[in-house]
């Protein structure tokens, strides 16, 4: 699959999974949003988010390895600050590309 | 001595949505087994009202899943400290009792916790807990 073509993809799908986990209208869902203080985000959304992504494309996110992806020792305002809608559209994109390679 | 503690509420309808699509995936990467089968039987075939059962495995999943993150809250990780639900297993509500594992685990036991109480509540819209962890 074209790399831009699935970033485009995975952008237009992940943004209408957020709003409807959230509630949120999908012009409030940009790249820079921030989940939590932005978008009100609790815990048990993002287990939503997950399951719906993962839902979608048939594909295995790991909570622990996401979570490391955004850096070691961080303050509670820096992984906030990181973990913005556009994160998840980053980190999901990789393997939304391989699942459908394998397809 | 007191070192932690956490509270947490979960919306039933939140738990119930995710109950209902994603039963699986809550059974597999949220809960263990023994969470999970501590859920109320299934609907006999002599009448009883499944959606009555539905409404109270998320009742029941609620709960749990707020003295996870009451949990997490009295262990006071690091905030980017990557974790798996599943590392905070509940084996028991009032009183909590609960069982480490994983980085959060290592995170607890680095802080000296090595005893835990606290209690949970449910109504038919929130599930609440409160987790205390101590030193000694």
């Amino acid at each position: 699959m074209n790399p831009t073509l699935a970033a485009d993809l995975v952008r237009e799908v992940v943004t209408r999974h957020i709003s409807e986990a959230l509630l949120v209208p999908i012009p409030q869902i940009t790249p820079a949003a921030r989940l939590f203080s932005d978008l009100k985000a609790e815990s048990i959304d993002i287990v939503d988010i997950r399951f719906r992504i993962e839902e979608e494309w048939k594909i295995k996110i790991d909570q622990q390895a996401m979570l490391e992806s955004l850096g070691a020792n961080l303050s509670a305002e820096q992984l906030d600050a990181r973990f913005t809608v556009g994160f998840i559209i980053e980190y999901v994109t990789p393997l939304v590309t391989a699942a459908r390679g394998r397809a | 001595m007191l070192t932690g503690i956490g509270f947490d509420i979960v919306a039933v309808e939140r738990m119930r949505d995710l109950y209902v699509h994603q039963a699986t995936r809550l059974r597999t990467t949220v809960f263990s087994e023994a969470e999970w089968a501590g859920l109320p039987p299934a609907a006999s075939p002599d009448g009883d009202d499944p959606d009555a059962r539905v409404a109270a495995c998320a009742r029941h999943l609620s709960v749990l899943f707020a003295a996870k993150e009451a949990a997490l809250k009295a262990i006071a990780p690091p905030p980017s400290l990557a974790f798996e639900w599943r590392d905070i297993e509940i084996e028991a509500c009032n009183p909590v009792r609960l069982r480490l594992a994983g980085a959060v685990g290592a995170h607890a036991a680095a802080r000296g916790i090595r005893r835990w109480s606290g209690a949970v509540c449910a109504t038919r819209t929130l599930g609440a807990a409160v987790v205390i962890g101590e030193t000694t």
